[in-house]
């Protein structure tokens, strides 16, 4: 089932030293886009500058198991939903394309 | 649904087999009738740099199968215009006719794509 509302899921799996694939993604990222951060992009988490670059009105989420794997805090400042390998799938779903950036 | 394809330059040449591939998806796309673009970003515009002479390095160029896109009906052609004032590169100095764009626009274009390949 696809929802018409959503559009782009970005999904991210390098680490914030790579400085330019996240301004490229975060330049391309309009209103009713997601960003999910995988593999080594939880470290972005880490460093508090990069979420904040996101917009107010992109969600963003961080794969569970990744966060966990890399030994990372849950409990981030920022605001960032964390999910299971089951609902990366129901989110890519839910939009109409996926962008992945690596 | 009509299917369409954007995809995403993002190496400089001679760095692995990223553009080389997506090429090859260009021309397999386009050889069952799906209309494909072509975006060139940040270090993907250098892959574009005339006078390039890779038999220096023994490698193939890129250049030639760039050029033969027009055969292919691949004629949409992007290149970010931050990406040129990084390397105070003009079109002129590019072997595709590149239709400049500003980040804004990028972003729009994507959304008008079903589906984007970013290697």
């Amino acid at each position: 089932m696809t929802n018409a509302q959503l559009e782009t899921l970005h999904i991210i799996s390098k680490s914030p030293s790579h400085q330019q694939l996240y301004s490229d993604m975060l330049s391309t990222t309009l209103d009713k886009d997601a960003i999910l951060l995988t593999q080594n992009a939880v470290y972005a988490l880490s460093s508090n500058q990069i979420i904040a670059l996101a917009k107010p009105n992109i969600p963003v989420y961080a794969l569970t198991i990744d966060v966990q794997a890399h030994g990372l805090s849950m409990a981030s400042a920022a605001p960032v939903t964390f999910i299971s390998d089951e609902q990366f799938v129901e989110l890519c779903c839910l939009y109409k394309k996926t962008l992945s950036w690596f | 649904m009509n299917k369409n394809l954007l995809l995403i330059f993002r190496h400089p040449p001679f760095s692995g087999s990223n553009n080389r591939d997506t090429l090859d998806i260009a021309l397999a796309c386009s050889a069952f009738d799906i209309p494909v673009s072509l975006v060139f970003l940040n270090d993907g515009i250098l892959q574009l740099h005339k006078n390039q002479e890779s038999h220096l390095l023994q490698q193939k160029s890129l250049i030639n199968n760039l050029n033969a896109l027009a055969m292919y009906d691949i004629e949409d052609y992007y290149v970010l215009e931050d990406s040129l004032a990084d390397y105070q590169i003009t079109t002129q100095d590019l072997s595709l006719n590149c239709k400049v764009i500003n980040g804004e626009q990028l972003a729009l274009l994507i959304r008008t794509f079903n589906t984007v390949i970013n290697l």
